[in-house]
């Protein structure tokens, strides 16, 4: 299996998209690869990063390495875009470079002089949008020797909105709230866009989640 | 007796309110027994108003129907800003209608007697988190009213302002707020009306949804052996004031599988744990941290995780802090001997 594969492999397994078998290989695989192992905390980075933003130090020149890094595997067209970013990683690319330009593009927009990254602007604001106007650090707690990466709650964007595959839970846990917070629960349910009652949605860490994009929700008329 | 009704247009007019309040004379100014009017006033009258949930600058307004016949509870809950996704609960059944997905959710909840017995009822032990107090009487929506102010004792849960109405105790104002007094989220009603009756019609949907698709979860008898979540579940270490007050398993509106749904409470807030036996990615060695999602619904705190290879979805009142706590006390095998049993709550 070469690099590509195993990135493709990691990211679906990451994202809960790989069946059981293949996870159970490739578990096995992670415990004896700790050169892997780094590799899936840093997808708990990136991830972190698409939807917030820990607070790095952006250097200028992170853009145009990681627009490099993303050309170099850019022969993996079958992957989803936020593959991409994590496939550029295993290969050794920039994964704090990455996760320093979903911030930036987070902040600041695309940095025009970079065209290469033109095309992968939409998926990452897309990500980046329902955050944009948080400016809280991902929270990182580290107990057993192991870190786990919480991304922190959209603070801008439609915070009204509930995320697909929470509505079944939200609406159970609203049957044993108190009547003030379940009103409040309710109130989000019926605001939300986005809401879209699917099971079968896929447990996903970089699932742009709930919010609606901005520029969509009013392009709908709907906010 | 004639209507009473709240509104900032109306209110000059109302004189249903003036025996309404005889009727209501105060017993007492202490701000617990104001929560308790409030209580009974929403556990035993009939309302029909329209309120703005307002939270980080988006406001949504919602109409509510709200009937109670004897123990029998029936709410209807509208959007009036376009997207005609209503709520509605009747009969110990929650239907969510989402005209724009063409699909309704439907779930059935604990008796409602459960639920109202839990209203901002602060126990002994919510007392040691929670400082209750008064603050000085205002107006709102040109009503006088008396402020309630719930306090948090940490940064672990949000604390409420509630503006409540002097002849009717009906909340006409909700805010809630973090433990450094910022407004989390207001609800505020800009008509109230009080009803002595409540007609069927008013409670329909106004959706005809008889094509979409329904998603509704089998009745807990239909739980099998073969879909019951593994493990008993419980909690070790939680955050101060948090208890286990329910265990129960249940099968999720289009799921078609059982969960295990612990509540756990300070005596004002509540953090739902779903945990569904679901190992999407295998064991992962030791050491690596599964993926974690926190998300706010509402002004509700949500984090989905995975823990010993069992999907886990967590959400509550609180800020994401206490959620994250509270999955980070999760144990497997502490929970009661024997397999919990179906629908049971504490």
């Amino acid at each position: 299996m070469n690099q590509n594969e195993l990135a493709s492999q990691l990211s679906a397994m990451f994202d809960g998209e790989l069946p059981a078998a293949e996870c159970e290989l490739l578990s096995r695989r992670l415990a004896r690869d700790e050169q892997l192992r780094a590799v899936w905390s840093r997808y708990s980075v990136i991830g972190a990063a698409l939807r917030a933003e820990p607070v790095a130090q952006v250097r200028p020149d992170f853009a145009r390495r990681v627009s490099a890094a993303l050309a170099g595997g850019a022969g993996s067209t079958r992957l989803r875009r936020g593959r991409l970013l994590r496939g550029a990683a295993l290969g050794g690319a920039v994964a704090a470079g990455v996760a320093g330009v979903a911030i930036m593009l987070l902040r600041n927009g695309l940095p025009r002089q970079d065209e290469a990254l033109t095309a992968y602007v939409p998926t990452v604001q897309r990500l980046a949008l329902p955050v944009a106007a948080g400016t809280r650090p991902a929270a990182v707690r580290a107990g057993d020797g192991q870190a786990s990466y919480v991304v922190p709650p959209a603070t801008g964007g439609n915070n009204l909105a509930v995320p697909a595959v929470l509505a079944e839970y939200v609406v159970a846990h609203s049957e044993v709230s108190s009547p003030l917070a379940r009103r409040s629960l309710i109130a989000a349910l019926i605001a939300s866009d986005s809401v879209q009652p699917a099971p079968s949605v896929p447990f996903n860490v970089t699932a742009p989640d709930a919010a609606p994009v901005n520029g969509a929700a009013q392009a709908d008329g709907r906010r | 007796m004639a209507d009473a009704r709240i509104s900032a247009r109306a209110t000059a007019r109302t004189l249903g309110w003036v025996s309404l309040a005889a009727s209501c004379a105060v017993l007492a100014d202490d701000p617990r027994a104001w929560l308790e009017r409030m209580e009974r006033a929403l556990a035993t009258r009939n309302y029909q108003g329209t309120f703005v949930h307002e939270q980080d600058g988006q406001t949504e307004t919602l109409t509510i129907v709200h009937r109670v016949n004897g123990n029998e509870i029936a709410e209807r809950i509208a959007s009036l800003d376009g997207s005609g996704r209503e709520v509605i609960r009747h009969n110990g059944e929650l239907t969510a209608y989402f005209p724009d997905q063409r699909v309704v959710l439907v779930e059935s909840g604990p008796k409602e007697g459960l639920l109202l017995t839990e209203l901002l009822r602060l126990d002994t032990a919510a007392s040691d988190m929670y400082r209750l107090s008064e603050e000085a009487p205002t107006r709102v929506s040109g009503r006088s009213s008396h402020v309630v102010a719930v306090d948090p004792l940490d940064d672990l849960r949000y604390g409420y302002r509630v503006w409540i109405d002097d002849a009717s105790a009906m909340p006409l104002k909700t805010q809630l707020r973090a433990s450094d007094g910022r407004i989390v989220e207001q609800l505020v009603f800009t008509e109230l009306s009080l009803r002595a009756r409540i007609p069927d019609a008013a409670l329909l949907p106004a959706v005809v949804a008889r094509d979409y698709r329904w998603l509704r979860h089998a009745a807990p008898t239909s739980v099998t052996d073969s879909q019951m979540p593994a493990g008993n579940w419980g909690a070790a270490g939680l955050p101060p004031g948090f208890h286990l007050t329910a265990n129960s398993t249940q099968i999720l509106a289009g799921a078609g599988k059982a969960v295990t749904h612990l509540v756990f409470s300070d005596g004002l807030a509540s953090v739902s744990v779903f945990v569904e036996p679901e190992p999407r990615r295998g064991s992962l060695p030791p050491g690596l941290a599964a993926p974690t999602t926190m998300t706010s619904v509402g002004s509700s705190s949500a984090l989905q995780t995975e823990v010993n290879g069992h999907k886990v979805t967590a959400i509550g009142e609180v800020p994401p802090a206490t959620v994250r706590a509270i999955t980070g006390s999760l144990r497997e095998g502490l929970g009661p001997p024997g397999r919990p049993a179906v629908g049971t709550r504490h």
